[in-house]
């Protein structure tokens, strides 16, 4: 445990920010439920990540379903769509939001492809899809990181 | 997705890496590190108790075995003798081979019912010497 709580930790935090907590312990009691079913064959990490993963989509689906209940009770207010800039947020801040800010099934390809090094058929294992929608996704993150990169640019200039 | 077009989204990966690095991770809070391994310390304990008989099973199922085993054995033998005879009796008014088949789910049930309450026996006594711990 002491080995992988730094790379788990650092995967829920780039996954679902400050859900990371929760999430961190939540995966350390579902390892210790589930030892026995552990294919020894495969890599432990890998098969950590997958149960983080699978816990980090539960909370996005939850999330997802109590902000549509919300959404459709808010009555819109303009006022509150043009906020303020505030002071300009430092590079690893900027990219932090903007990784967080990508929709669910682009970042969790894209954190376990760069920050984790996860190959392909790893991937494939953890995420549950096959390998062909593991590179569209990464190509689309890629993507909408190289866009939003260049919004903000924009914004900036 | 061809083989180049992978490569290029690599390569565009890595064209990116300063940004992305720039987003680190930060090491995990130590209060949560313990507080984690102190859940799991207790929920790996809690696995092994469920799996270790509890102290007194052994008695609570002789105890068992020797309040139910003579009713089983009354059923058994009420079975043992009424069986035979029962497709002869719906026979009378029956035709037989509905009376064979009547029979024969009655025999059916009567067995699954013997198997099922002779099945919870040690499920009983698990309870009981668990409780009886508990209450300890």
């Amino acid at each position: 445990m002491r080995r992988y709580q730094a790379p788990l930790y650092g995967f829920l935090s780039r996954r679902v920010g400050s859900h990371a907590d929760d999430i961190f312990q939540e995966t350390w009691i579902r390892v210790v439920r589930a030892r026995e079913s552990f294919d020894t064959e495969r890599r432990f990490a890998a098969w950590v990540y997958q149960i983080a993963n699978n816990l980090c989509r539960d909370r996005y689906r939850r999330q997802d379903s109590m902000r549509r209940a919300v959404d459709s009770f808010r009555v819109e207010d303009e006022t509150l769509r043009e906020a303020p800039a505030g002071p300009a947020l430092p590079e690893g801040d900027r990219m932090r939001e903007r990784v967080l800010a990508l929709p669910d099934r682009l970042r969790e390809v894209l954190v376990l492809r760069y920050y984790e090094d996860l190959g392909e058929e790893e991937m494939s294992r953890v995420l549950g899809i096959p390998r062909g929608t593991i590179k569209s996704r990464l190509h689309a993150a890629v993507k909408a990181l190289r866009e939003s990169m260049a919004r903000d640019g924009e914004e900036q200039a | 997705m061809s083989d180049s077009h992978d490569d290029e989204t690599l390569r565009d990966l890595r064209g990116l890496s300063r940004e992305l690095d720039a987003f680190r991770a930060p090491p995990p809070p130590r209060a949560l590190f313990e507080a984690t391994l102190a859940r799991a310390k207790r929920e790996l304990r809690a696995q092994i108790a469920a799996r270790t008989l509890p102290a007194g099973f052994r008695r609570e199922l002789a105890m068992t075995l020797v309040i139910a085993l003579p009713p089983l054995c009354v059923v058994l033998a009420w079975n043992a003798y009424f069986l035979p005879r029962l497709a002869g009796y719906l026979g009378a008014w029956l035709p037989a081979p509905v009376a064979t088949a009547l029979a024969f789910a009655y025999a059916v049930g009567a067995l699954a019912w013997l198997a099922l309450t002779a099945g919870f026996l040690p499920i009983v006594a698990h309870q009981r010497a668990r409780l009886r711990a508990r209450e300890a």
